[in-house]
């Protein structure tokens, strides 16, 4: 009895943390639109069209960016709540995938000074997933590259098989987010209130750890790798020949 | 004219408070995260240094004790800015030559300048 209510308060206690967490990361796409938009309405601090236009288009940028850690809160709960049977898996062209998030996150890599290269891919890669989850992880770890790439080099994304996996990568130049062991340790953290003082990286990691969660529920997992000056984020998926195994 | 040094990741952030900076007449040298801001004090003047908490790689107090090791930034007046603010005392503000928090998600640009503003003419009706 006692060990049910203490590990309900543990999952309480990392309920409200990962609210928190979630507050914090929505407080930036909403402070950037709040104060774009000031700057819009003070005619002499946007004067020309063109300023005019690029805060627009940064505002609509910033607006999708909110809605899209909306979108990945709801599906995250959705997983925690056990309904799987809204994600049912099937066979997907990974490579399909990649072009469609890179198509879509092209005017962000635009606005960015950024291009997307996607490595072509020889035949197609069937991996075992399910199309809303994915594209939620895959724009997750490619709008990370996009939006902290240094200068004007591409963001690369790359598909490789190993064995039984899939593997779709991002590689961008900048300082990797998180690291390995950061990553590892994400859920604990998430679990606890934010701390202004004590906390070091750019981000919470909120995004990645809910992409970590859509891909264990499609059988896979989320890794970061690199190193400084050199950022890599993947996600692995099993080949849809071991379909069975799930 | 005043040097102003911003030290802010979100690099549409970044570039607005440059623009409005340089607009209202002072010189603004912006960089993205710490690794940059350590190498300015050897070659950038700074009056006021408008400061990022949540940085990569190291929050803003982190970096702050870092430029606070260069003798000319020893002094220099501190505008701290975040979008979860964190509450200071006094004397916490002293310890960290902190002039000012603001918090990102109701100042505005225009708000930023007149902060920096207040903060010159109090150090000029100093000297």
């Amino acid at each position: 009895m006692r060990e049910g209510r203490e590990k309900l308060l543990l999952e309480d206690s990392q309920g409200v943390g990962l609210l928190v967490a979630a507050a914090h990361e929505l407080k930036t796409p909403l402070a950037i639109i709040a104060q774009l938009a000031s700057a819009l309405e003070d005619v002499e601090t946007l004067g020309s069209a063109e300023e005019r236009y690029l805060a627009l288009r940064r505002i609509r940028l910033s607006a999708e960016r909110g809605i899209q850690l909306a979108q990945g809160l709801t599906v995250g709960y959705r997983l925690k709540t056990d309904q799987l049977r809204l994600f049912e898996l099937e066979p997907l062209d990974a490579h399909r995938i990649c072009q469609e998030v890179a198509h879509e996150l092209t005017p962000l890599a635009t606005a960015y000074d950024h291009t997307i290269h996607l490595s072509a891919s020889a035949h197609h890669q069937l991996v075992v997933g399910n199309t809303l989850l994915l594209k939620c992880v895959f724009t997750n770890l490619l709008d990370n590259a996009i939006r902290h790439t240094e200068g004007k080099t591409p963001v690369k994304i790359q598909l490789m098989r190993h064995k039984e996996l899939v593997r779709m990568s991002t590689f961008s130049e900048g300082v990797p987010d998180v690291s390995r062991r950061e990553f590892s340790q994400l859920g604990q953290r998430l679990g606890k209130e934010l701390q202004p003082f004590s906390l070091h990286a750019g981000g919470s990691g909120l995004g990645l750890y809910i992409a970590q969660q859509m891909a264990v529920a499609m059988g896979g997992s989320v890794g970061v790798g690199g190193s400084v000056g050199h950022k890599n984020a993947y996600v692995d998926l099993l080949r849809s020949t071991q379909m069975s195994l799930l | 004219m005043a040097a102003i040094v911003i030290v802010e990741d979100e690099p549409w952030l970044g570039e607005l408070y440059m623009h409005c900076i340089e607009r209202a007449g002072h010189s603004a040298t912006w960089c993205r995260d710490g690794y940059e801001a350590v190498d300015l004090p050897d070659t950038v003047r700074c009056d006021v240094l408008l400061l990022d908490l949540f940085l990569p790689w190291g929050n803003g107090l982190q970096l702050l004790h870092e430029l606070r090791s260069y003798e000319p930034w020893l002094h220099t007046p501190v505008i701290l800015c975040s979008v979860a603010p964190p509450r200071l005392s006094n004397a916490e503000r002293a310890a960290y030559g902190i002039a000012d928090v603001v918090d990102k998600t109701i100042i505005k640009p225009a708000g930023i300048v007149a902060s920096i503003n207040r903060i010159l003419q109090h150090a000029n009706s100093k000297n």
